[in-house]
């Protein structure tokens, strides 16, 4: 568990920064996650505290795989996302890629940063998801399961039903941002 | 009717062949109840399932989850024919148990994350395709006789 949250910490925040104690929650646990609101935080990644340097130390695994596992799996159970696209180099590892895999994770790492108002922390990526992108509400349910699924991979014995529900929940809260302003 | 292409097959029958599908079933069904609680309507009479502590070690959820997933073996071993495999089965949950066709989406997704946890860097994009494919068609047929 504390690799899984020094790992999301790391994908979350530049080098060298300290965590930050979030401020009182008003984000829910979901009603299954019988835990205090600190083990919830940290069943989302969300450390408290991490001394100076342990991000540049610590990291568990580079980033960029994470990026690309989570890529290639939604590339290739869905096809059809990458129909948004068709500009991009998609073999795998490619630096388009990789640099809109970082663009996906550091806003997953603004909205656990704000967890408790993730609609002002995206605000600006909800509209750009509406006005500009227009991506089909459906493939964020997509996205979300390719990175459940990457961080199960990569977590097994971490990935308990516990975290599992607080994941989904969390990029859902996530997904439902970004598509609110649709219509 | 679905097309399967060979390695289609080999990923599925390959990864099947070790799955314990009493431990597998068991987590599957435990993990809808406990991340998606709203499931929990379908099980009234499964006892306690306040908790996921409850709903982990709840025998009924094991029998049932084992009893599922026993079943999807029968997709795996038909998968030329899922319509057939499967035409009893719709009917059943159709006009007995009435269960909305959205569930069966969401335990296929589920079974997906239980199989990515256990067999971890094996079950690679490609297989996760495979899979992701077969619960698709598989929750089609289950919801073909609904009416």
């Amino acid at each position: 568990m504390y690799r899984l949250a020094h790992c999301l910490i790391c994908t979350y925040y530049k080098r060298g920064l300290r965590a930050e104690r979030p401020s009182d929650a008003s984000f829910k646990l979901p009603s299954s996650v019988n835990c205090s609101r600190s083990v919830f935080l940290k069943l989302v990644g969300f450390s408290v505290y991490l001394p100076r340097g342990f991000v540049r130390s610590r990291m568990p695994f580079p980033l960029p795989n994470f990026i690309i596992m989570f890529s290639s799996r939604l590339f290739s159970s869905y096809p059809q996302t990458k129909t948004y696209f068709p500009h991009f180099d998609l073999s795998q590892g490619s630096t388009q890629l990789r640099g809109h895999g970082s663009k996906v994770m550091n806003a997953i790492g603004e909205a656990v940063k704000n967890i408790d108002d993730i609609r002002g922390a995206l605000a600006k990526l909800s509209e750009l998801h509406a006005y500009i992108l227009r991506v089909d509400p459906v493939n964020f349910k997509l996205l979300c399961h390719c990175i459940l699924c990457s961080v199960a991979a990569r977590y097994p014995s971490d990935f308990t039903p516990e975290v599992h529900a607080a994941w989904d929940k969390f990029l859902s809260s996530v997904s439902s941002v970004l598509t609110e302003k649709y219509r | 009717m679905v097309h399967w292409s060979a390695e289609e097959k080999q990923l599925i029958t390959g990864l099947w062949g070790k799955v314990n599908v009493e431990e597998c079933g068991a987590e599957a069904l435990a993990r809808l109840l406990i991340v998606y609680p709203w499931t929990q309507r379908f099980f009234d009479n499964f006892g306690n399932l306040s908790s996921p502590t409850a709903i982990i070690g709840n025998p009924k959820v094991r029998a049932h989850g084992k009893k599922v997933l026993t079943s999807f073996g029968e997709a795996v071993k038909n998968l030329e024919n899922l319509k057939a495999t499967y035409s009893k089965l719709s009917e059943l949950h159709c006009e007995k148990l009435h269960v909305d066709p959205e569930n069966f989406r969401l335990l296929g997704d589920i079974l997906i994350i239980v199989l990515a946890a256990h067999f971890t860097k094996d079950f690679t994009p490609d297989c996760q395709a495979a899979w992701q494919k077969l619960v698709r068609v598989v929750a089609h047929a289950l919801a073909r006789k609904y009416h």
